[in-house]
């Protein structure tokens, strides 16, 4: 297993050094030239020498803390421990009451991160649905707005512009209360990803060096698809992500030495029948398998993916491919585990009642993560001896004392017998998860920003909007 | 004879290239016309591999095998066919809009177009609408087909219309438009004349609009 993670670095190295990346910004390959890569500017061509990267490698911190604006939901990057959270992608949302397709809103904004704080498996809030009905400029403003206000939980979010992450650099600011208190607790991050195969797009790079410049902690990371934007076997395909992933990291560190970075993994194969993205591929989770443990190996913690299913609608494949492909993920120990709950339809629409079932996803994988706890208090051998044969355990203490840590309790999944299901009226699993998608929107209200927080924050949307 | 032409169709499916510039050679030699063995043969031979193909039994990779095999014939016969039947079904101009990077779909599109016969000019990507304008001055197109897969780069499809409309050559061919966010009620609020929803159909949506 280490022999072959070894190889997968050094053919990356290789890669690098010999094909070389795209980085289209000039700033970029002056940064790569300045510190001794071999730049075709015409090209826009980087050969990376292996030295760089090793350097960077080595320069990247262990551990990354991502801030959530209550501290009890802070997020701590390392080693093998896993987090669950929402994604930034979809446009869509399938309406909660009329079951019908529509775009995302401003209010979705609002009500999705409401929705996601009430729901325990779920860690972290990726400012998640894009509102079609604002200003295009006020877009990004509006999701990380929606997460900060109504959430309680670690956000995140993608930027699309420099606007966008700027726009939320600075409510993350106001809300820890200067500059020098974001970097020391984050309450905001970013992610950049290359275009596979092996080009850095205009923006993805300005927005990199920026965040480098600002010692904001930065997902770095690529999602080639097997098959059209990388070769159809899984491991060139993965060859190529962590390729991409480890150019990106080695700008980053030769930009700001000791940046807080997260490698990101999202590559999956593609549908050779239609080429398209396949999100709910059981192979993105043996791609992602491959990844955390190449991340184990550099020492960097990871921005993973997983739970996710092109499902149209929360259906049986919903089910089944996001519970297969979040166990692989979550077992392989990928730490921030983005995707993970809401999505359906190759990344493009949200579902209320999604969210409440992926929860209950993310709260199996988190129990089969857990393992069985060992020591004698769990052999319970004198128990055992005690109640002897042909005797039962039900009034003992000890199992009301270890219920509810040593089962997964579930809020969804129907145990009860099929003649009491039928009298209450046969409801279907999606059924309850709206009803309970309604409860929390109705009843579930995080504490709310501070008033002039609030404000200002509004401020910075209606700024966005007058640029 | 029949069976000659069933020959040249199968390999078409089949994706055997090497064969097929041995049976072209032999049977041109033996006296066969060149458009009967594209009529007879290849054409239907393509046809078979698009209905394959929408209805989702044959992977892209062996679709474009098959167009390929299909060119390695047509090489040997485009000498001796007359200019219109050696000519492309049409040509297509193609871009991913303004702002946008995303290329796969635009590029498959491309692929399966010009397995079905259309010169295809692919513009690349991030391509703002004047560009576009221009391109279609140059290569006066049948098509202009835009592709984009974020919700923030859909609205440059309306700009670019807007933009042929004031060049005046809007009307001089058809709009085509497709992309994850983009729909057949955006393609028609925005006065496209074709969108599809994948790149099987949209070759054949291609083909629709220039009346085949």
């Amino acid at each position: 297993m280490d022999a072959q993670a070894d190889e997968l670095h050094e053919k990356s190295l290789q890669l690098l050094k010999t094909t070389g990346c795209v980085f289209k910004d000039e700033r970029a390959l002056q940064i790569f030239a300045e510190a001794g890569a071999e730049v075709n500017f015409s090209k826009q061509l980087v050969r990376i020498p292996p030295r760089l990267v090793e350097d960077a490698l080595r320069r990247c911190p262990k551990r990354v803390l991502l801030a959530a604006r209550n501290p009890k939901y802070d997020v701590t990057l390392e080693e093998d421990r896993v987090y669950f959270g929402t994604s930034t992608l979809p446009i869509n949302v399938l309406d909660l009451e009329s079951g019908r397709l529509r775009r995302g809103t401003a209010q979705d904004c609002l009500d999705f991160p409401r929705l996601v704080d009430a729901l325990s498996y779920i860690h972290f809030y990726k400012a998640t649905i894009y509102p079609s009905d604002v200003p295009q400029e006020t877009a990004v403003p509006w999701m990380i707005y929606g997460g900060f206000a109504n959430t309680e939980k670690e956000v995140s979010s993608t930027p699309f512009t420099i606007d966008g992450a700027l726009a939320g650099i600075r409510m993350a600011e106001i809300i820890a209360g200067g500059t020098a208190e974001l970097k020391k607790r984050p309450l905001i991050c970013f992610n950049v990803l290359c275009t596979a195969p092996l080009t850095w797009n205009a923006t993805s790079v300005r927005i990199l060096i920026k965040l480098a410049e600002l010692g904001l902690p930065t997902i770095i990371g690529s999602e080639p698809q097997a098959g059209t934007t990388a070769p159809v076997t899984l491991l060139a395909a993965t060859l190529l992500q962590n390729a991409e992933t480890l150019a990106g990291i080695t700008l980053a560190q030769i930009a700001n030495p000791g940046l807080p970075v997260i490698m990101g993994a999202i590559g999956s194969i593609s549908d050779l029948k239609t080429g398209n993205f396949c999100s709910g591929a059981v192979e993105l989770g043996l791609m992602n398998s491959v990844a955390a443990q190449m991340s184990q190996r550099y020492g960097i913690p990871i921005y993973a993916t997983g739970g996710m299913s092109d499902a149209k609608v929360s259906d049986i494949q919903a089910g089944y491919e996001k519970g297969i492909q979040l166990l692989i993920t979550a077992l392989s120990g990928g730490n921030y585990i983005h995707d993970a709950a809401g999505m359906l339809d190759h990344c493009l629409t949200l579902s209320y009642e999604q969210y409440v079932i992926d929860n209950e996803i993310c709260g199996m994988v988190a129990r089969a993560l857990s393992g069985i706890s060992f020591g004698d208090e769990f052999m319970a051998l004198d128990l055992i001896n005690h109640v002897g044969p042909t005797g039962n355990f039900l009034r003992e203490r000890h199992t009301l004392q270890y219920l509810r840590s040593e089962h997964f309790l579930p809020e969804l999944a129907n145990r009860k017998a099929r003649n009491d299901w039928e009298d209450e009226g046969s409801p279907t699993l999606v059924d309850r998860a709206k009803d309970k998608a309604r409860e929390i929107l109705e009843k579930h209200h995080p504490t709310p920003l501070p008033e002039d927080v609030d404000q200002e924050l509004r401020q910075i949307i209606k700024r966005t909007e007058a640029k | 004879m029949s069976d000659l032409y069933t020959m040249f169709a199968e390999m078409v499916i089949d994706g055997n290239v090497e064969g097929i510039k041995g049976l072209t050679e032999q049977v041109l030699h033996e006296g066969a016309m060149a458009h009967t063995i594209l009529e007879e043969g290849l054409l239907p031979g393509m046809n078979v591999v698009g209905r394959r193909f929408k209805a989702g039994d044959m992977f892209i990779p062996e679709v474009l095998l098959s167009a390929s095999t299909m060119n390695a014939a047509m090489e040997l016969l485009r000498p001796l066919l007359s200019a219109s039947e050696a000519a492309p079904v049409g040509t297509i101009v193609i871009g991913t809009v303004e702002g946008d990077i995303h290329n796969i779909g635009k590029n498959l599109v491309t692929m399966l177009l010009e397995g079905a016969r259309f010169k295809v000019v692919d513009l690349g990507v991030d391509i703002a609408p004047r560009a576009f304008v221009e391109a279609a001055k140059e290569h006066k197109p049948d098509i202009l087909a835009m592709s984009a897969l974020l919700t923030t780069t859909v609205p440059k499809m309306a700009e670019t219309i807007n933009a042929l409309h004031e060049a005046g050559i809007r009307n001089h061919l058809k709009i085509m438009v497709g992309g994850a966010p983009v729909t057949q009620e955006f393609a028609d609020k925005i006065g496209a004349d074709g969108y599809a929803s994948n790149a099987a159909t949209a070759a054949e949506k291609a083909r629709a609009l220039l009346g085949e």
